[in-house]
């Protein structure tokens, strides 16, 4: 946005309007000499679509949830979405570029290493590569939107930004991680490569953890980039083999 | 906009549109279907006692019960019971844009959009159905619920930035 966000005082207070969006949340009239900025006004336009859009989605939100039909359908499965664009990868790219470097998540690939490492490994931790991706009923990228407590576990629920396997599915996907820690992981962007029933406990690479032992020097230090380099090397090959793993 | 009705010297308590906009404020606040019926008639009452206590009828029906509703739904919301419903409010949507225009992308978006709906902090929720599903002015609503124009322009703002982003986000995919 060209103009900054100025018109958004802190809670009470009352600046004036000065930006865009702040012109079209008060339908307040846009004064002659900002009429005559072209930069503000093209601000001021888009946040008029937008908030148009906002109030048709409102509209149609209200009347969904209103909906004794709608209501009585509860619970059969959310939307399907596509898989991400060249265009949203271009983006991810840049966030990967931009990715600051922290330190590790779950069974944190430790299988996915081929390292087999120690009792705690999940039954396809000797898996290769193609293996682990081959073992994998789910793999998906997204931002963690709610954890919830399980029996021994923590439900952790996804808005998926991108699926690599399937190619498709729901706009939220949710999975079982073993670990408590898992609780406190809502607003983190991660990958999650789930495995087939009885072959495994799911591998999450999480943003801003470091890259599983073993990796190379010269491969990405952060969990979330290393995972997806990891997908996007071994995924196309492992596409159509079995699991190997005996259930 | 609809108005209360005269019926034996006394007006109606909500018209039906007043009723489905009272539906819709205290759905888009968060409560479930389930519990819908139930909030409308706690509207209806908290008017009916206004009523009784010799209070003149609101000057703006339709705003007051729209505000009154979504008091109510800030106060459900807060409860326990918001986050095992959650996931049922959202596959609910799945047909969101079944009945209208738009089709997938409309969907997904209206999808988006409920979802940060429900993750704005609740006041900043209570003031963008107040003005944009329930048409009142910023100082409209800063009237009915007591707080200056500037907290309201603040609030709407922020979570308006917030929901610009997800359209942003969906336009991209």
């Amino acid at each position: 946005m060209g103009h900054k966000d100025n018109g958004a005082a802190g809670e009470g207070g009352s600046r004036p309007v000065e930006d865009p969006l702040m012109y079209v949340l008060t339908d307040e009239p846009v004064p002659e000499e900002k009429s005559r900025d072209a930069a503000f006004m093209r601000d001021y336009r888009a946040a008029g679509e937008d908030v148009a859009l906002l109030r048709a989605d409102l509209d149609r939100i209200g009347q969904a949830l209103c909906r004794e039909s709608v209501a009585q359908d509860l619970g059969e499965g959310g939307v399907m979405i596509p898989a991400v664009t060249s265009r949203v990868r271009r983006r991810w790219a840049l966030v990967v570029a931009a990715a600051v470097v922290v330190s590790a998540g779950i069974v944190v690939a430790g299988g996915v290493r081929g390292g087999g490492q120690g009792e705690g490994s999940p039954p396809g931790a000797a898996l290769t590569e193609v293996g682990q991706l081959a073992c994998a009923e789910v793999v998906a990228e997204g931002t963690v939107v709610d954890t919830e407590p399980e029996d021994d576990a923590v439900k952790v629920t996804l808005v998926v930004d991108r699926y690599y396997k399937p190619e498709r599915g729901e706009r939220t996907y949710s999975f079982s991680a073993p670990q408590r820690e898992a609780e406190s992981w809502t607003g983190s962007k991660l990958l999650v490569l789930v495995p087939q029933p009885d072959s495994g406990t799911p591998s999450v690479f999480k943003e801003g953890e470091p890259a599983p032992p073993g990796a190379a020097a010269d491969e990405a230090t952060d969990a979330l980039v290393w995972g997806r380099g990891f997908v996007t090397k071994w995924l196309e090959e492992s596409l159509g083999k079995p699991c190997p793993v005996d259930h | 906009m609809s108005r209360t009705r005269a019926d034996s010297g006394r007006p109606e308590l909500l018209d039906a549109d007043q009723e489905e906009r009272v539906r819709a404020v205290l759905a888009l606040g968060g409560v479930p279907y389930a519990d819908l019926q139930d909030g409308v008639q706690q509207v209806r009452l908290r008017l009916l006692e206004r009523l009784e206590r010799g209070g003149e009828p609101p000057r703006n029906v339709s705003a007051w019960v729209a505000v009154v509703a979504s008091n109510l739904a800030m106060d459900w919301h807060r409860s326990v019971r918001r986050r095992r419903r959650l996931e049922e409010r959202l596959g609910a949507l799945r047909n969101v844009a079944g009945e209208g225009d738009g089709g997938e992308e409309t969907r997904v978006r209206a999808l988006a959009v409920a979802r940060a709906l429900e993750r704005l902090p609740d006041a900043q929720r209570q003031v963008v159905v107040l003005r944009f599903h329930a048409d009142l002015s910023v100082r409209q609503i800063a009237g009915e619920l007591g707080v200056p124009e500037g907290t309201v322009k603040s609030r709407l703002h922020a979570a308006v930035r917030s929901l610009r982003t997800v359209l942003h986000d969906v336009e991209a995919v």
